[in-house]
């Protein structure tokens, strides 16, 4: 069963999220951010151009544009590949452990597993970041000295940053299942 | 000997009520610089002059209840006056020395033989250097707190040394209870699994 639904970020931007039942005891979330637009990458390109003329008209040197275009062009393939993220899954299995997985613009992916032996609970907490106040789902970690202690904060949709109705959903579908998994106390 | 009784203190509560404490209610002629007997002036900074001694201060009876409140108390007293005006006094003294310093010839100073006075240059450099470090100390404080606010992955954000270790108190009937750090698991679940309604209005 799937279904999907639209949110927004902190900053207003669309964000789109699927959620895909698989079994009452698995479940995948997928948001996908918004597209670099074409609009910011002009912007950027325009600049740094205008720029490499400015210093072109004093210097005299026509090193400096051709510089300035290999710039523009490996500064876009490294943004694409290490920093712009399309899309961020959480995928939750009762038994087993969570995963979490990125999927770069040149696609790449990065996986993150955490089993659920370590998993203390999945939460909404705020913080200060830059200048505001955020919502933000995490990941509570057990702490294997102390039986009630934290000992990691793992947080999840780092890139995307939903709003608190997009996290509401997500912590209530994981809320259902964790409950699953203090019904049945694993006999360890 | 005073010439009129002091009015009756108000009743004092237990130091166990659950309550809390009352407010104390000021009657119109307690507090600080109240009235004193009729030949004193009763001046608008709070204490009267007249002939000494200076009227003993009356404090209503929370302030008299823990004496640590009467020092830190922001009102105006005698000797706040006194340092004030030698501040007012030396402040200005040191503003027309300045003045004189900045612009006075030195062959009139040194007519004068004070002779042992720093460059002029320091008369302008002073003041620049001080301007520069107020507006590098606004961006520093900035940046200062920035780099102090814990990251989004930090234990600080949802628990810290204190919540660790705090006891638990015996629960009392009929009494407020007492102010204790909550887990954050129990927080989200009163939060977002039970109400849903005032949470998606954004």
């Amino acid at each position: 069963m799937e279904d999907e639904l639209s949110f927004s970020d902190i900053y207003g931007g669309r964000l789109a999220l699927q959620r895909r039942y698989y079994s009452p005891s698995c479940r995948e979330f997928c948001l996908s951010c918004p597209r670099l637009s074409l609009r910011s990458l002009t912007a950027v390109t325009c600049t740094v151009w205008l720029a490499a003329y400015g210093l072109f008209t004093l210097c005299e040197n026509s090193m400096i544009l051709s510089a300035a275009i290999f710039i523009t062009l490996l500064g876009l393939l490294g943004y694409l590949h290490f920093v712009k993220i399309d899309q961020e899954t959480l995928l939750i299995i009762d038994s087993l452990g969570i995963q979490m997985t990125s999927s770069y613009a040149s696609g790449k992916e990065s996986t993150t597993f955490i089993e659920m032996g370590k998993v203390k609970d999945v939460i909404i907490n705020e913080a200060i970041y830059m200048q505001k106040v955020i919502y933000y789902l995490c990941i509570l970690l057990n702490d294997p000295v102390e039986p009630h202690g934290i000992s990691q904060v793992v947080p999840v949709f780092q890139s995307a940053k939903p709003r608190l109705d997009c996290l509401i959903e997500v912590y209530r579908s994981c809320q259902e299942i964790l409950a699953h998994r203090k019904a049945t106390p694993t006999s360890s | 000997m005073r010439g009129r009784a002091a009015p009756p203190p108000p009743p004092r509560r237990r130091a166990s009520d659950p309550a809390g404490p009352r407010t104390p209610e000021l009657r119109p002629d307690e507090g600080r610089g109240a009235p004193a007997p009729g030949w004193r002036v009763q001046s608008p900074l709070g204490f009267s002059l007249g002939f000494p001694p200076l009227a003993p201060l009356r404090l209503p009876d929370c302030l008299k209840a823990t004496g640590n409140m009467v020092e830190n108390s922001p009102s105006p007293l005698p000797e706040r006056a006194i340092y004030g005006f030698v501040l007012f006094l030396s402040s200005q003294f040191g503003f027309i020395l300045y003045l004189v310093w900045a612009f006075v010839p030195e062959s009139w100073l040194n007519a004068l033989s004070l002779t042992y006075w720093p460059q002029k240059y320091w008369a302008v450099a002073l003041p620049v250097y001080l301007l520069i470090t107020i507006v590098i100390g606004y961006i520093l404080l900035f940046g200062v707190n920035m780099m102090s606010t814990s990251p989004l992955n930090s234990i600080h954000t949802i628990t810290d040394n204190y919540a660790k270790n705090q006891q638990q108190k015996k629960y009392q009937e009929e009494a407020i209870p007492a102010l204790r750090d909550i887990p954050i698991s129990e927080v989200n679940q009163m939060f977002f699994l039970r109400a849903k309604e005032p949470y998606t209005k954004n």
